[in-house]
């Protein structure tokens, strides 16, 4: 098995014992290795919310999901 | 000065808070921790004095260091946290904290989210119905997972990635939060410092480095301890052929456990395990082929055994009832057919295969076949090893499936690990709230004591593999799960500014002990002609060997079909406590080896710890992980609890307690009507 691995994409060449060769071509990233702006257009939070459920993207990453508070029955 | 292997280099730091470890726990501790550094800063001018010391290195470090291809915890806008504090509590047989699990369940759909910003690909659905890979997805211009996107479900919680850099992708934001100068890779941590004046504070920790003869001391105030769960404890079934390959990562050596443990942290369910039934010999992952392929296990005559032994399930009521059997639980239909001698058990590739091809394009068969490959190509490229050197063409030929040895760890599914303060919100159990008797008095009642994700030890945190009693959170649950720690981190250092932790040991005394191994080699290295053949030292390899042979034979490893009972752990008892004695007598010839010693120390405490659990909770919990043959049943009147633990590092000695168990959701829309 041989791998070569790129810069947003890894080929396989894998070979078999009876010979069979097959090839493979994977995605690895969709952005430029080291472009990560990790903070980039991220919300700088206020240490008055640090006790507030969730993370600091909470309001931009459209991820928290509150849930039904009916399912929580010792509430 | 440079140190040498005789006399090493002593380096000391002081700081706020120190991170150990670089997997997707401590990156998503670094991640949000250093943002909430920021705006500290900006608001105050006050700056924390903040270092992550991880043992590799974070571009491929912990569980996803080689890649994954799916992400096993993604909510997505149309289930409740509560459903997926539901699946994990039914996964791990009835016993999980639902305010942890729930909230991992609130907030992991953000790290994804991120995950795909910075880069990872990830399969989308577009509105025909087609799925696209993830580079694909976005040259098609199909919208991103935040903004409505629709993932690839290969099953309930999870969704398909390409994810062959899914950590180094993971690990460029963490080390562009952090800033390389607060990175120090290559240096093992191998024990926690409590406070001289209040031995349930944190003061710091220590370890050294693999490369240079250097031993670190840090102080600090908070600590981060997420250095995953613990591998090759038991014995493997790959011994010499395969040796060194496992399922979970084997540098995973239960430091996370046996450091909290001796720092006096409450431990939680270690009697959990997990032994993931998977692809025979080269621990391929198998959940894209039950749940994306829709293939079936059979035993070698073509049974179904899920449904031919599915009256077993009736015996483990209520967890047998669910919709979907606990993992354990298949395990245990998949055994009778093992021991009945019905074996091997095969994963029917073939059948599924041509039953998707009978739909599909000669094009999407294409992809369909990359597909299959890519699933082990992408974070198990052993197993391709094995098809390829075993002429295994999925679509010509069936294969094996093997349940493997025991793992130990909180972040897949298995729910071991450390006690910690969960959120306030959810309703969870107060100081007020009745306990069951036999809890020490200086631990804290109730589910929160002041700092979300901080252990019984003030100041010491965890996240990851090393929560306990939360399973299912994955990798991204494990990301998220550190940011949520790194914020209690942060405001527990802002609350105790006049922390001042002070070492109960010398830094001289930490240092002799962490270099004893390369003592004991220096001083008797000339009494033999042969380096491994001394009756002064034992080889970091022999003992790992003599710590698997216990633990297989005695404590419900593969040798015994998963099965112990209270004589056996008597005896495992006493032949720990003598292998505890003599790792004591350790030899590192080199950094490599003192890098081994310290592993196997951590080993021999966490199997210490998991054999102690099991033996306290009389009942088998998890048919199908291990079975207690003198106690084999699930007896929910009387074990319906955690088992948590504590650890007297001056004496040595282990004492188990039970915690009672509280529902914060609603457990019985799991179950069907009982069967009997």
């Amino acid at each position: 098995m041989q791998p070569l691995r790129g810069s947003d994409s890894i080929m396989w060449t894998i070979k078999f014992r009876n010979g069979t060769l097959k090839r493979f071509k994977f995605p690895i990233r969709t952005t430029a290795e080291g472009s990560i702006d990790c903070y980039g257009g991220k919300p700088m939070p206020k240490m008055s919310e640090l006790t507030v459920d969730g993370v600091f993207t909470r309001s931009m990453m459209g991820g928290f999901r509150a849930g039904n508070p009916a399912e929580l029955i010792r509430k | 000065m440079a140190g040498t292997f005789e006399a090493p280099e002593v380096v000391y730091e002081e700081l706020d808070i120190l991170l150990v470890g670089g997997g997707m726990a401590c990156c998503g501790t670094a991640y949000e921790m250093m943002r909430w550094a920021e705006a500290l800063k900006a608001e105050t001018g006050k700056e924390l004095k903040i270092k992550l010391v991880d043992k590799a290195a974070m571009d491929r470090s912990g569980a996803v260091a080689q890649g994954l291809s799916a992400i096993n915890t993604y909510i997505g806008d149309k289930q409740d946290p509560a459903d997926y504090a539901r699946m994990v509590s039914n996964d791990l047989m009835g016993i999980t904290r639902d305010d942890l699990a729930y909230d991992v369940g609130r907030n992991v759909d953000d790290s994804v989210h991120l995950f795909e910003e910075w880069g990872l690909p990830i399969w989308k659905t577009d509105a025909e119905g087609v799925r696209h890979d993830g580079a694909e997805a976005q040259k098609e211009g199909l919208p991103a997972l935040k903004d409505g996107g629709q993932p690839v479900r290969s099953g309930k919680w999870q969704i398909m990635i390409n994810g062959e850099s899914y950590k180094w992708i993971v690990a460029e934001a963490a080390k562009k939060a952090l800033g390389l100068d607060r990175i120090m890779e290559r240096v093992f941590i191998v024990h926690l410092i409590n406070d001289k004046n209040d031995p349930t504070r944190i003061a710091g920790a220590a370890g050294f480095s693999v490369r240079e003869n250097k031993i670190y001391i840090y102080k600090a105030k908070a600590v981060m301890l997420a250095a995953g769960g613990c591998v090759n404890l038991f014995r493997p079934r790959s011994v010499g052929e395969g040796s060194g390959r496992a399922w979970y990562p084997v540098w995973n050596a239960g430091s996370t456990y046996a450091m909290a443990a001796e720092a006096g942290a409450e431990m939680t369910m270690m009697e959990n395990r997990f032994v993931p039934a998977r692809f025979k010999d080269g621990y391929g992952p198998v959940g894209a082929w039950f749940l994306l392929f829709k293939a079936k296990a059979a035993n070698a005559y073509g049974e179904d055994y899920m449904t031919k032994n599915k009256e077993m399930l009736n015996d483990y009521p209520p967890y047998g009832q669910a919709a979907v059997p606990a993992s354990c639980l298949r395990n245990h239909l998949m055994l009778k057919e093992m021991k009945e001698g019905r074996g091997p058990i095969y994963m029917d590739t073939v059948t599924a295969l041509a039953k998707l091809r009978e739909a599909l394009s000669p094009k999407e068969v294409k992809h369909l076949e990359a597909e299959a490959w890519e699933d082990f190509l992408d974070m198990c490229i052993g197993q391709c090893g094995i098809w390829v050197g075993e002429n295994i063409e999925p679509e010509k030929k069936m294969s094996e499936l093997m349940p493997t040895e025991p793992y130990l760890l909180g972040s897949h599914s298995g729910c071991c690990g450390i006690w910690v303060s969960g959120p306030t919100d959810l309703g969870a159990p107060t100081a007020a709230d009745e306990e069951l008797a036999g809890v020490p008095e200086h631990l804290p009642r109730g589910w929160n004591w002041g700092y979300r994700s901080m252990t019984t030890i003030k100041g010491l945190f965890t996240a990851g593999d090393g929560v306990g009693a939360s399973g299912h959170k994955f990798s991204s649950g494990s990301h998220a799960e550190g940011r949520l720690a790194a914020k209690g981190m942060v405001k527990y250092v802002l609350d105790n500014p006049d922390i001042n932790p002070e070492f109960d040991e010398t830094t001289e005394e930490i240092a002799e002990a962490i270099w004893k191994p390369v003592r004991n080699f220096l001083q008797h290295k000339d009494y033999t002609t042969a380096i491994d053949v001394n009756p002064n030292y034992i080889t970091p390899k022999m003992l790992q060997f003599r710590l698997q042979k216990i633990m297989d034979e005695y404590v419900a490893g593969v040798a015994t079909y998963y099965n112990t009972n209270d004589k056996m752990l008597e005896k495992a008892e006493e032949k720990l406590e003598m292998l505890k004695e003599d790792s004591q007598k350790m030899r590192a010839k080199d950094l490599h080896e003192l890098l081994r010693a310290w592993e196997n120390y951590h080993r021999i405490l966490t199997a210490e710890a998991h054999m102690k659990h099991i033996q306290f909770r009389e009942e088998s919990r998890y048919p199908g992980f291990y079975y207690r043959t003198d106690k084999n049943f699930v007896d929910e009147t009387n074990w319906h609890c955690f088992v948590n633990s504590i650890y007297d590092k001056k004496s040595k000695q282990w004492t188990c307690f039970k915690r009672k168990h509280v529902d914060l959701v609603d457990k019985s829309k799991l179950f069907k009507a009982a069967a009997h």
